[in-house]
């Protein structure tokens, strides 16, 4: 009980220090100021791999049930649909509002 | 056996303890309420004719000082719920104690970054990125001033029910709760502050 504890504890110090690290790139990345793409993808990159850290690690999610993953999968599923539906349809349906001009609207004198 | 399990008061029909699963649910519904925010935060940002690049507009080294914190305080947070396995009271006691003082740090530095703002004239209402910057992190933070008044809840009644069988599950969903936001800071803070 003791060992396994131990180890437990170890385990969170070494994830403690790829975190401190992890932000440590994130941060030093951004005073490349890098174009406006690639600063996004490095970005959502190291954020996505500390979370997994967090998620996995301090939240137990590698040893829960298949039930918690299930649940997750389906929150994933849902949220990626949330993100791509508004953003394709403000993109690609309405080109004007995308680029900040909206149509002027005609009036007329009485 | 994983640190998780040894925790089952009741018979659930799940074969998880309902407070956890009771907690991951409510996790579920508020990565949808942040991530529509995201949502939010990349249509304005396209449909702008301008945008600033986060470190021209706010602190990337408070930011960044306000990460580290809240990762330290996810840290000591599950150091805190595994002392409560192994029934070390003083040493679950301090790593919750900590984690308290780390959220009350992390709400410190937003206040001053947000006076400073205030200061400037800067509000929610000087142009779109301000305003969701200052509806992302506020939401943000009232989680982290939520997490922070359950966390001394728990640490208080510890006084009396340290002993009680449930007791490590109630902090083992606190801590649940914790860290989702901590990895919500994980992802505003790139966001916001670094692109």
């Amino acid at each position: 009980m003791t060992d396994k504890n131990h180890s437990s504890i170890r385990i969170y110090l070494w994830i403690f220090g790829a975190l401190t690290v992890l932000t440590g790139v994130t941060v030093a990345v951004s005073y490349l100021h890098l174009p406006l793409g690639p600063a996004i993808a490095l970005a959502i990159l190291i954020a996505t791999l500390k979370a997994s850290l967090v998620a996995a690690y301090f939240m137990h999610l590698r040893f829960e049930r298949v039930l918690i993953f299930g649940l997750l999968a389906m929150t994933a599923f849902i949220m990626i649909i949330l993100f791509i539906v508004p953003i394709t349809a403000f993109v690609g349906i309405t080109p004007s509002a995308a680029i900040g001009h909206p149509t002027p609207i005609e009036t007329h004198d009485h | 056996m994983s640190n998780g399990q040894a925790t089952t008061v009741e018979i659930s029909p799940f074969a998880i303890p309902n407070g956890r699963l009771g907690m991951w649910l409510f996790i579920a519904s508020e990565i949808m309420l942040f991530a529509t925010l995201f949502t939010s935060y990349i249509i304005y940002r396209i449909a702008s004719p301008e945008w600033p690049r986060g470190w021209e507009v706010l602190n990337v080294r408070l930011g960044a000082i306000n990460t580290y914190i809240l990762i330290a305080s996810s840290v000591t947070m599950v150091l805190a719920f595994s002392k409560t396995l192994t029934r070390d009271r003083k040493w679950f006691a301090r790593f919750l104690g900590i984690t308290i003082l780390l959220g009350c740090v992390f709400l410190v530095i937003k206040s001053f970054e947000y006076s400073a703002k205030f200061a400037h004239g800067i509000s929610p209402a000087t142009s779109i990125f301000y305003a969701l910057y200052f509806t992302i992190t506020g939401l943000h933070a009232l989680h982290v001033f939520s997490g922070v008044v359950i966390n001394s809840t728990l640490l208080w009644l510890s006084r009396k029910q340290w002993e009680k069988p449930f007791f490590a599950g109630r902090i083992e969903c606190a801590g649940l709760f914790w860290h989702f936001v901590d990895v919500v800071w994980i992802f505003v803070f790139p966001t916001l502050y670094l692109i």
